[in-house]
């Protein structure tokens, strides 16, 4: 995806830079959703292939979509970081697109996270829900998502919903690192960090690899669901241009 | 797959993955059904304004 | 500058304004909640910290959405834009007139509400002094939800679903910092410290960020 070295197009010509990405999603979608669903394939098999955790016994297995899940929680904000500072700093026309059709996707892997953390939980210690720093502060990521996006449609003009967005995107911001470090900050029902730490992962690797790979599966899922999002948000705005044109076209046909 | 039923916390496994399976493939109909839906909506818009233009030009 | 901070105190305090109904809705919730779970006097001074904290933050939410509504409807948001003054000092300003009208009384009443709850001395003064340096937080981060919804129908809805997350982690650390002043093995200092730099933070951010919506807001 190049970036424009003009001015930020405005109207109709903004449409030339998508159409690019249009034609570019179009190629790679089949390849990225096959990957996907292959690599999603082998995780699943290397899952139930695992043996039963000393501590955890078989609910151990729930690990491999939990926390793939909330990876990928924390990356659709990151993506949507990305997005804003797009929108701010560098003023690519492409980068609201990319915040806006990230947040419904992150709002479901983090819902994701906290349901299969829930269900892990019962088992694990006894409680569906503890009003830890970590799970407190995840669950406060679902919120932030839910209003990122009613903000989105609450304010009409693109260019304008864009910047808004992305300004409370960056002050939200402050709650990703807080949720990364709470669990070394606070002694809390949620273990610590055991993969991403200093001193290498503490997993064993008959349980990292299966994770990895079903990590990477997840990766691979949310960048194309991002991909067909970010097409459908192209589209709509494409719709909504000629809605416009047709609307003032037909107001001008009327005074002939 | 060995013994992955006869486990007391098989409810607990299966309605972990089932859900990430459901939110998942809901997730995904939804932005493909959207596409169609856009596609047809920009389809038919496109074959309007050619239209209209045909007509102021001719 | 003065003028500025001057002339909104007096509005916040002289229409019953924010301050009087702040005051009034903090002793609403923090009489609440004994209705709600019971005269257990050990139970209300162990919650004792956290009711006084989410009172200050429903509170201080209230008059949020009043932060510039006056100022847009009757256009000296245009005025304030071109005003040689930086407009991010000018919302530094007008939070800290939120804050004073809302965290600091909050503050200030907050040993009056902790009796009422049964709370021993120090969780009062640890109380005391989270909501002090906490507050500001709150009306740091509720500038920005203001500034961004500031011209929307129902903006007052979407401020709260947009600062309420935003303010949670205040409130963690708020009421850790109060709890680990009468749980032994806590410690205080941490979480305490932690509020305070978010304020600090947020009161750089904020401003800078609500500025920014604002003139977004205005093209």
């Amino acid at each position: 995806m190049t970036t424009d070295a003009v001015k930020q197009p405005r109207g109709l010509m903004a449409l030339a830079n998508p159409t690019r990405f249009l034609a570019f999603v179009q190629i790679v979608l089949p390849y990225l959703s096959l990957t996907a669903l292959a690599l999603l394939a082998v995780g699943l098999w290397m899952a139930f292939s695992v043996p039963d955790d000393y501590q955890q016994g078989r609910t151990v297995r729930i690990m491999f979509v939990h926390v793939p899940s909330v990876w990928m929680a924390m990356s659709a904000y990151m993506v949507m970081v990305s997005g804003a500072l797009g929108v701010l700093v560098w003023r690519h026309p492409l980068a609201d697109v990319a915040a806006r059709a990230a947040a419904p996707i992150g709002a479901a892997f983090t819902f994701l996270g906290l349901a299969t953390g829930s269900i892990w939980g019962r088992p694990m210690w006894g409680t569906w829900w503890e009003w830890d720093a970590r799970l407190t502060s995840f669950l406060v990521l679902l919120i932030i998502y839910l209003g990122l996006i009613a903000l989105w449609h609450a304010i009409e003009e693109p260019a304008k919903s864009a910047r808004m967005a992305a300004v409370v995107v960056m002050v939200g911001a402050l709650n990703i690192p807080i949720i990364r470090f709470s669990v070394e900050w606070f002694t809390t029902l949620h273990q610590g960090p055991s993969v991403v730490r200093s001193g290498g992962p503490a997993l064993a690797p008959e349980f990292l690899y299966p994770l990895l790979v079903m990590g990477l599966a997840f990766l691979l899922v949310f960048l194309t669901l991002h991909l067909m999002a970010m097409r459908n948000e192209i589209l709509r705005r494409q719709i909504r241009t000629l809605q416009r044109k047709a609307a003032r076209d037909h107001r001008t046909g009327n005074s002939k | 797959m060995t013994a992955l039923f006869g486990t007391k916390y098989f409810g607990f496994i299966l309605s972990a993955y089932g859900i990430t399976a459901a939110v998942l493939i809901v997730l995904t109909v939804w932005i493909f059904t959207t596409h169609t839906r856009r596609k047809q909506q920009l389809a038919k818009l496109e074959e309007a304004g050619l239209k209209r233009a045909s007509r102021s030009n001719g | 500058m003065w003028a500025l901070l001057i002339r909104d105190l007096i509005l916040a305090f002289r229409s019953g304004g924010g301050a009087v109904t702040a005051l009034l809705f903090y002793l609403a919730v923090v009489v609440a909640m004994p209705f709600a779970v019971g005269p257990d006097t050990n139970l209300l001074a162990t919650i004792g910290g956290a009711t006084l904290w989410i009172g200050a933050l429903l509170a201080g939410l209230l008059g949020l959405d009043r932060l510039f509504q006056a100022d847009n409807e009757d256009g000296s948001l245009d005025q304030m834009m071109i005003a040689p003054i930086p407009l991010p000092a000018q919302v530094f300003l007008k939070c800290v007139t939120h804050w004073l009208t809302t965290g600091l009384p909050l503050t200030l009443i907050a040993p009056v509400f902790g009796l009422m709850l049964g709370m021993d001395s120090i969780s009062i003064g640890a109380s005391m002094a989270t909501l002090f340096v906490g507050t500001p937080a709150i009306s740091f981060i509720g500038a920005v939800g203001a500034a961004v919804t500031v011209s929307l129908p129902r903006g007052g809805l979407l401020l709260s679903v947009l600062v309420l997350p935003l303010c949670i982690p205040v409130l963690i650390f708020g009421v850790g910092a109060v709890r680990a002043s009468v749980t032994e093995p806590d410690p205080f200092l941490p979480p305490f410290l932690l509020v305070t730099a978010i304020s600090l933070f947020f009161s750089i951010l904020g401003p800078f960020a609500a500025a920014q919506a604002l003139r977004y807001g205005s093209d």
